[in-house]
């Protein structure tokens, strides 16, 4: 009987086995659905850069309240709606913070994505930071060119280049009536890589284009004094302007402008005047400035309305919505759609479905090229008596754009 | 002895940490605490030794990146990079030094304020973009040579320091501090030494700015010549304990751990909290966080001996 | 030849207002040796209040200086009392550090203050005469720089005579020549240090507010701290005629900075030339030699 005996340890034995092995991988074969999609970015919401942080965060913070109050994403591997945990933390607009800070993000945190934070100087350490811990990545307000030169796979920008915004100038111009149109072009080129690459542009393509660079001037961050510039312009006969000067020096310029009595027909300020406090900060002279439009409340784009509402919900006395709130509210659209899309939250798969994800977004049509950018619509805003008004384009523009008229006739 | 028996401990023990941990985010914090001991000895040489305060340490740390990140970027291993961008912080400050030690006291300070100003506006103006690192690099990125670097030169700055602190050379140093006229007179050159101190510091700060730049991937050229990294040296070793070795690592310490938690926790407001604690730390702690460390150890021998003028601890 | 008057014309009107923003800390520094880096912070707030004060009450800035100075004077005293007070009895090497700190210190709270309560948007005040200009033979010298020279001459004259004329103000300059022998004169020392302390924050006051009519942010705190120290030593420690000297003069180098290497090194060419003076003249443009 000893062989019966040995073969009911061996079945035993198995049996045990198997039982075992069973429970060890019966947890990881019924997936457990996470709490939450959990989110991170890092935001300048302290230091040099907290203007525009703050409309980032807002954006992002209500296009998360949207998607939550509709019960999530729907993420197919768990076959239910899970809603999104959004975690924001401040940079203090410094670069060292932003790459320890987006790391805990990673290896603490674990979060499925990131999202930009404001500003060029600040996306771009950003973006290297989520190449390298291999972290999809998408933001806005990075208007320079030269990270996508560099192969990165994980960063989705959809948001307007340089090149966008030089070529719609140009178009913008050429809507003009040809008596009124300004031909004489006067450049005021910020030493930092997207004032460069907007001057490029436009030095390439002012000539084929019909106008003429008549001044081109620099200037270097920390300049506040524009007199010489101002005077070179005038004296040129520059009748339109074009530049992309920091928030201060939007207003500084202006200021001088008007004491040396000097007014083009077109000045077009891309960064600065945007912010909804330049009119409380310059009053009736912030008139017919001109200045980015990537996004506008009054935009027909489908869920925009309900953005617009949610915000003055929250600030009841903003003359006018900053850009980056539209925008930073899109590319958290963009994020749920291609998660749903996905059907997954790996990052690795989630990483090539944003890249394919073609949608329409409150700021409207997105679709991404292979390194990065997208192909969006741009377009202008104007000061026009308190209010910030989209002039361009034509489709989704709420008014006329006005030339300026010489200071005393104003 | 016992000292140097805890700080080796101490040491191999970090050194352990990447076959530890998994959480890499410790090992940046870890790395941050290095980057801010190496850049406050660098000020501390100069400034808590040698009694002349400088606030143009930002444009060593900036060239020692700036050099470091070419050599990189040319093929040259970290290692060899790294010295490439001390001696250039190094041959800055032996051509600084001649005309700046001609200014005395808050002269001095202002003047290296000047300096770094001018540094930091004309890099801006040179180079406006983005600094990036070699191909390749952020597609086989991993954090822990980066770590071991931090390590490294942090142990070899607090060697440095703590030797300074027991040699002539630094006797030197302190007399010109305490008392420069009678250093003088009894036949120290003071010139030479405060050049010399300058050169060591520099060095540091070289070294500081190339670790910088092999741990952030990429940045804008102006980065690491911004004036904060003039002032939170400063601010770090003087909370610390200037003049001390323990000094800058406990206020880098307590200043990377503190901005991180309230960082996490606080919001907006974390700056504003951080400044709070920072005055009640200064008023209740006049000598500096090393007061801690004497009233709990009761340890006097950490601070340099003879100080003149000075409160006698 | 007319665009080179009127590019120094703009550097003058700048240089007044770096002495106004020199004053305060020049005044500080000499009676106790503090240097009161919170003082760029200082004027930035008085520089939010005059925007307030603007928005809700429509109140004329300039006016509005007879209003700060004395608000500031205010907060200086308590200040004092509350945070620097306990550091007098220091050492001298530790009063000065410490005294450091704290105002660092000071620096980050006032400017996170700043966005706290007004964001850190970039903020103006425009009245009904901002780009006005007087026309001097086709050179436009703008109202508001012109206000600002004459504000930096009467208050730098009237604190000159008070410094000069006044027995309050004669004890403090025996407390910033020796605060030993100062007391041995039966001057309550610590007394003069409170009243010049709070002296000091009240004059942020006044070039807060012609700051606020040109653009300001939170940031500028750190720029207009830089600026002081720059001007309070290229004037020379001690000296409050060196300050309005300096601060013209700073002005003027800028301007002919502008002139021969153009606009993006212009702050560089004034730092250079400053950085060569204190060379050649250690002790700044009119301070007294140690």
């Amino acid at each position: 009987m000893d062989s019966g005996k040995s073969s009911k340890k061996v079945i035993r034995w198995t049996w045990v086995l198997v039982l075992t092995m069973t429970l060890a991988i019966a947890p990881t074969a019924f997936a457990q659905a996470p709490a939450t999609i959990r989110l991170g970015a890092v935001i300048a919401l302290t230091g040099a850069m907290a203007s525009g942080g703050k409309d980032v965060r807002d954006g992002y913070e209500i296009a998360v309240k949207h998607i939550n109050d509709a019960g999530g994403v729907f993420v197919k591997e768990y076959n239910k709606k899970i809603p999104i945990e959004l975690i924001i933390l401040d940079d203090e607009s410094d670069s060292v913070k932003t790459t320890t800070r987006l790391d805990k993000l990673d290896s603490v945190d674990k979060v499925v994505c990131y999202l930009g934070g404001f500003s060029s100087d600040l996306n771009v350490v950003g973006m290297s930071t989520a190449e390298k811990n291999k972290v999809p990545w998408i933001g806005v307000t990075v208007a320079t060119e030269a990270p996508f030169k560099k192969g990165y796979r994980y960063i989705f920008v959809p948001f307007s280049l340089a090149s966008d915004q030089v070529i719609t100038f140009f178009d913008f111009l050429d809507s003009i009536p040809k008596e009124q149109r300004p031909v004489k072009l006067g450049h005021m080129e910020l030493q930092v890589d997207w004032g460069k690459e907007c001057g490029d542009h436009i030095r390439d393509m002012a000539k084929k284009r019909g106008y003429t660079i008549v001044a081109d001037q620099k200037y270097a961050p920390p300049t506040k004094d524009f007199s010489s510039i101002i005077l070179d312009l005038k004296s040129a006969g520059a009748d339109v302007v074009f530049s992309v000067p920091t928030p201060p020096q939007s207003i500084m310029i202006v200021k001088q402008m008007k004491e040396l009595n000097y007014a083009p027909k077109v000045t077009l300020f891309i960064r600065g005047p945007d912010l909804s406090t330049y009119w409380a900060a310059m009053g009736k002279d912030a008139n017919y400035i001109i200045s980015d439009g990537n996004w506008h409340e009054s935009m027909p784009y489908p869920g925009n309305e309900r953005v617009v509402k949610d915000y003055r919900a929250k600030y009841p006395d903003v003359s006018s919505i900053g850009i980056p709130v539209g925008c930073s509210y899109a590319a958290m659209q963009i994020l749920a759609k291609a998660i749903e899309m996905a059907g997954t939250l790996d990052r690795e798969k989630l990483r090539n479905t944003i890249a394919k994800v073609e949608m329409m977004t409150v700021r409207g049509p997105i679709k991404f090229r292979e390194n990065g950018s997208a192909f969006i619509k741009y377009g202008f805003r104007q000061w026009q008596d308190g209010k910030n008004v989209q002039i361009w384009p034509k489709e989704v523009a709420i008014a006329k754009p006005l030339l300026a008229p010489p200071w005393d006739k104003r | 002895m016992r000292q140097l028996l805890l700080f080796l401990a101490l040491v191999i023990c970090l050194a352990l940490m990447p076959l530890v941990i998994t959480k890499v985010y410790v090992l940046n914090l870890i790395i941050l605490i290095c980057l801010y001991t190496i850049l406050s000895h660098s000020w501390n040489i100069l400034g808590g030794y040698t009694g002349q305060i400088s606030l143009g340490h930002s444009t060593f740390f900036g060239i020692g990146a700036l050099i470091f990140r070419y050599l990189w970027t040319l093929g040259i291993p970290p290692y060899l990079a790294l010295c490439g961008a001390s001696i250039s912080s190094l041959l800055l400050a032996s051509v600084i030094g001649f005309p700046a030690f001609k200014l005395k006291g808050h002269y001095f300070a202002i003047g290296t304020l000047a300096l770094s100003m001018i540094g930091s506006i004309t890099v801006q103006n040179i180079f406006p973009g983005v600094s990036f690192p070699p191909p390749q690099f952020l597609s086989k990125y991993d954090l822990v040579p980066i770590y071991y670097m931090a390590l490294t030169v942090a142990v070899i700055t607090i060697g440095l320091v703590s030797f300074l602190n027991r040699s002539k050379l630094g006797l030197a140093f302190v007399c010109i501090r305490d008392e420069e006229d009678a250093a003088e007179s009894i036949g120290i050159n003071t010139f030479k030494y405060k050049v010399i101190s300058m050169t060591l510091s520099a060095l540091i700060a070289g070294l500081g700015g190339g670790l910088f730049s092999f741990y952030v991937a990429s940045y804008y050229y102006y980065v690491p010549f911004e004036l904060g990294w003039s002032f939170d040296p400063v601010l770090i070793a003087s909370i610390g304990g200037a003049g001390t070795v323990a000094g800058p690592v406990l206020g880098s310490i307590v200043f990377v751990i503190l901005k991180e938690l309230f960082a996490i926790s606080l919001g907006q407001m974390n700056v504003l909290i951080f400044g709070i604690v920072f005055i009640f730390t200064v008023l209740f702690l006049p000598k500096g966080l090393i007061g801690i460390l004497e009233m709990i150890q009761g340890v006097k021998t950490l601070r340099m001996p003879l100080r003149r003028g000075h409160d006698p601890s | 030849m007319l665009r080179f008057i009127q590019i120094l014309s703009y550097g003058l009107l700048n240089g007044a207002l770096y002495s106004l923003v020199a004053l305060g800390l020049s005044l500080v520094f000499g009676v106790m040796n503090y240097l009161m880096v919170a003082h760029g912070g200082l004027i930035m707030l008085a520089a939010y209040t005059t925007f307030w004060a603007f928005f809700y009450t429509h109140m004329d800035p300039f006016l509005f200086i007879l209003v700060v100075t004395p608000l500031f004077f205010i907060i200086g005293w308590i200040l004092f009392k509350v945070l620097f007070q306990s550091l007098m009895k220091f050492p001298e090497g530790e009063k000065i550090k410490n005294s450091l700190l704290i105002s660092f210190g000071l620096l980050l709270i006032f400017s996170n203050l700043a966005i706290l309560f007004w964001t850190a948007d970039e903020r103006a005040v425009t009245t009904i005469y901002s780009g006005k200009v007087l026309d001097v033979f086709g050179v436009r010298l703008p109202y508001i720089g012109l206000g600002g020279v004459a504000i930096a001459i009467i208050v730098i004259s009237a604190l000159h005579l008070f410094l000069t004329r006044t027995y309050f103000g004669k004890a403090i300059r025996a407390v910033s020549l020796d605060h030993e022998a100062a007391t041995l004169m039966g001057i309550n020392v610590s007394k003069v240090c409170l009243v010049a302390f709070s002296i000091g924050f009240a004059l942020a006051g006044i070039p807060g507010v012609i700051t606020s009519l040109h653009a300001f942010n939170p940031a500028i705190s750190f720029e207009l701290t830089n600026k002081a120290l720059i001007v309070l030593i290229l004037a020379g420690v001690g000296s409050i005629k060196g300050v309005l000297i300096g601060g013209f003069f700073l002005g003027a180098i800028e301007a002919a900075g502008v002139y021969l290497v153009g606009t993006p090194y212009r702050e560089v060419f004034g730092l250079i030339l400053f950085v060569l003076i204190l060379m050649f003249r250690p002790q700044g443009l009119a301070g007294k030699r140690a």
